[in-house]
């Protein structure tokens, strides 16, 4: 009796173990195509116009829901931010919290999850169709290496598209807040200036731009992996999708919180 | 997307970024506290709360540097403060941590340089480079002990108020009873003598009623007295003015015959009545006055009856509606009719009043036709939207007029029909033609619509640039004499100088293309666009309004009768 019952536990757990196995077995492989992607980026033939192109796509593509995002971003926050900090009188260091928030947190985050949505999506998309549709098999076939061909032109490209979108996000959340602030909450520009000025310094703008070229990595590599170990039809091609942008969006956050436990400290 | 446009809007891209990272980075740079610009000295606290890495060093709220880092040490924070060159403090320094906001935990420090004499903490090797006076601000933990200092006072001082109170022997307590005492003997005399206060207080009611009563029953016949009173008192004063008045003239005439032992008086109550005349001659001219007022006031009186009279008569004519003034008074119709009469005079009076007259000479020189044409007239204004424009001119091109004559010729030799012969004659004459237009203006925009050089025709004018500019269309002679001609429109443009000159330049009859030749036998005509410069001058004539206000008012008068 005792033996039968420990039959359906005893299953559930090779079942999770085979799974983090699996897991484990997955993002060791995605290092490694991470490492290869890496290795083949300062090999030659260096394609730049791929390069270009993918910065179209992933950049440029992304400028209007990154600026919306931005823009409203920073009007929530001034408004937010007011209303807790006219409870103290403090309404003028909305615009130097709002600033910080954003230039630090907000702007990286917000790009990188933005981008992920509209662009990651489609790179995993494209990949994984190219994967079941053999695509990429006859790259292999042809002496083209599809890694350098269809992985590194995106990477570059997002690490290079992630920091522009980020700073574009955070000029706009702060004329967003700018305007929230000024005009509709009517706090002082002055203090609402002059506190932003205190309260960042360069160093935060470089430290979401650190982090922006950190999501814009692992944001690439991640959807790369997914379209490019796609596998069963178009099915695969979707759940690849799928797993592409909820795997990057974990990433994001989990780097995140490591970028700034090491810059702030515990 | 193309190679280049992606190249280039990725390019815009990073250049937007790229600038607003430079932007951002210049903006938000704090100079000064480097290295190079600053130098560092500390100082211990013992409570640093509220101050963090980064927080502000300020002389008079400017800021002059900032913490640098906060470290333990023993039982004290050390401070380590970044100042910038610029800023020489002295040894005898101090630094006094302020909250600026009581809300807010954040705390600055504000530094005083110290006296002129002491040596620089910046020359000093780094250790030794400590601000020694340190004032730390109340602290919420300091205002407390400090509150309780207080509440202990507090309690001492009432410890010993109760002490008095209580006391038998202190001075409140005797103080009190005393008041005590000296209520109860009171209330005491009021009891044993309250019947006589009584009696008191009734016998006072009594009499304020009968006051009351006698000013309130015979209120009127107290005014009666006091006005009478007045009038008495008036009276008198009059006659003792007089009496003085008299007297002084007695005395006067006395001066000069009596001598002073007031004979003279005397004899000027004589003379006054004139029944015992004085010795000296000074009673004759003392009553004279007298007699000369009571004939004067009698004429007077007298003046007054046959005034009232002549007044009756008056009143009764006119309520009989016998003279012109009877007639405006007694009926209503005729009163009302001049009463509008009146109104309506009054509001034309009004209205040419506003109204503005200008008169206005333009002159065009056509160079196709290398003549010029001359408009003269005016333009009145009664309201700002709305004008009127009279105007004669003399054109070069005169006037084309075709007249068609049909005869029809009756053969009584003939059977019907009869014999109809239709002539047609076209005349060029040199004359002057004239221009009536109605103008209703909205805006900027004024339409015209009338007679423009004899002939219909339509306009408009755009006024610009407060009505100095004006750019002008007019199309009229809609019926030409010509076979396949266009109606002539004219397009112009005058812009006004020097208050009351414009100059001008347009085309004229610029649908058309230029021609010209000879009738058959007859004159030149010339026909077709040409362009025009000129000038002219205009200005407003208060004299032709009165003119026309007359000659209006003239016109206006038969319809009152």
């Amino acid at each position: 009796m005792e033996g039968n019952a420990t039959i359906p536990v005893k299953r559930a757990i090779f079942r999770a173990m085979n799974r983090l196995k699996a897991a484990l077995e997955d993002f060791g492989s995605m290092i490694f195509f991470a490492l290869e992607a890496l290795a083949w980026a300062f090999r030659p033939p260096f394609r730049l116009g791929l390069i270009l192109s993918q910065m179209a796509f992933i950049g440029v593509g992304s400028v209007f829901i990154v600026g919306v995002t931005g823009t409203f971003s920073g009007m929530v926050l001034a408004l937010q931010g007011n209303y807790a900090m006219k409870q103290f009188a403090a309404e003028g260091y909305v615009g130097g919290s709002v600033a910080l928030a954003l230039a630090r947190e907000l702007a990286p985050v917000l790009t990188a999850l933005m981008v992920t949505g509209r662009a990651g999506s489609a790179i995993a998309t494209e990949l994984g169709t190219m994967r079941v549709t053999e695509q990429i098999d006859a790259m292999d076939s042809m002496a083209v290496n599809p890694i350098q061909y269809l992985v590194v032109p995106r990477v570059i490209a997002s690490i290079l598209m992630f920091p522009a979108l980020t700073m574009l996000f955070n000029v706009l959340g702060y004329m967003g807040a700018y305007v929230m602030g000024v005009y509709v909450a009517k706090i002082p520009v002055g203090p609402f200036i002059e506190h932003t000025r205190t309260f960042l310094v360069p160093a935060d703008v470089v430290h979401g731009l650190w982090k922006a070229v950190l999501f814009g990595a692992v944001v690439s590599v991640i959807t790369c992996w997914r379209g490019y170990s796609a596998s069963g039809g178009s099915r695969g091609v979707g759940e690849g999708t799928t797993r592409a942008v909820v795997s990057s969006s974990i990433g994001i956050l989990v780097v995140d919180y490591a970028l700034t436990l090491f810059s702030v400290g515990s | 997307m193309p190679q280049l446009n992606k190249a280039l809007l990725v390019g815009a891209l990073v250049a937007v970024a790229g600038s607003a990272f430079l932007v951002a980075f210049t903006f938000f740079k704090k100079g000064g506290y480097s290295e190079k610009e600053s130098y560092v000295v500390h100082a211990f606290f013992t409570d640093a709360t509220g101050l963090t890495w980064k927080s502000r060093v300020q002389i008079a709220g400017i800021q002059v540097g900032e913490v640098d880092k906060i470290t333990l040490e023993g039982q004290r924070a050390r401070l380590d403060l970044r100042v910038k060159n610029g800023i020489d403090l002295k040894a005898d320094a101090c630094l006094t941590k302020v909250f600026p906001s009581a809300l807010l935990p954040d705390a600055l420090l504000e530094v005083s340089l110290g006296a002129e004499g002491s040596p620089s903490l910046a020359s000093l090797p780094r250790e030794q480079r400590e601000v020694k006076c340190v004032r730390e601000g109340a602290s919420t933990q300091k205002l407390i002990a400090s509150m309780s200092k207080i509440a202990a006072d507090v309690q001492v001082v009432t410890a010993e108020l109760t002490r008095m109170v209580g006391d038998q022997r202190g001075s409140m307590r005797e103080i009190i009873e005393n008041i005590a005492n000296l209520t109860r003997r009171l209330d005491e005399t009021v009891s044993a003598n309250s019947g006589k206060l009584s009696r008191l207080l009734s016998n006072a009611e009594a009499i304020s009623a009968d006051v009351r009563d006698l000013t309130g029953s015979e209120k009127e016949r107290i005014r009666e007295i006091v006005r009478n009173t007045e009038a008495v008192s008036r009276e008198l004063r009059q006659v003792l003015a007089s009496a003085q008045a008299v007297m002084d003239g007695g005395s006067g005439g006395a001066g000069v015959t009596a001598p002073d032992t007031g004979a003279g008086t005397v004899a000027g109550v004589g003379g006054g009545t004139g029944s015992q005349p004085g010795p000296s001659g000074g009673a004759g001219p003392a009553g004279a006055p007298t007699g000369g007022d009571a004939r004067g006031v009698k004429q007077a009186v007298e003046r007054a009856n046959d005034s009232l009279a002549r007044l009756d008569t008056l009143l009764a004519k006119l309520q009989e509606g016998d003279s012109v003034a009877g007639k405006l008074l007694s009926d209503k119709r005729l009163g009302n009719k001049v009463g509008e009469a009146i109104e309506t005079y009054a509001n034309y009076a009004d209205s040419v009043n506003r109204m503005q007259v200008e008169v206005r000479l333009r002159s065009e020189w056509l160079l196709n036709q290398t003549a010029a044409k001359t408009y003269f007239g005016i333009r009145l204004v009664p309201r700002p939207d709305k004008y009127y424009i009279f105007e004669v001119v003399s054109d070069p091109r005169g006037v084309d007029t075709v007249t068609t004559n049909t005869t029809t010729t009756h053969d009584p030799t003939q059977p019907p029909p009869d014999t109809t012969t239709v002539a047609t004659t076209s005349t060029h004459e040199q004359k002057l033609t004239y221009s009536l237009q109605m103008a209703k203006r909205y805006g900027p925009v004024a339409f015209r619509v009338g007679v423009i050089e004899s002939s219909g025709g339509v306009g408009s004018d755009l006024h610009l640039f407060d009505d100095r500019l004006q750019v002008s269309v007019s199309v009229y002679q809609f019926s030409r004499p010509f076979q396949g001609v266009f109606p002539r429109a004219k397009v112009w443009v005058n812009w006004s100088f020097l208050q009351h000159f414009h100059v001008t330049a347009g085309s004229d009859d610029f649908l058309n293309q230029w021609r010209s030749g000879r009738y058959p036998g007859g004159p030149k005509f010339s026909l077709g666009a040409d362009v025009f410069f000129g000038g002219g001058i205009f200005f407003t004539d208060d004299d032709l309004k009165t003119l026309i206000g007359m000659g209006a008012a003239s016109m206006v008068t038969p319809a009152v009768k």
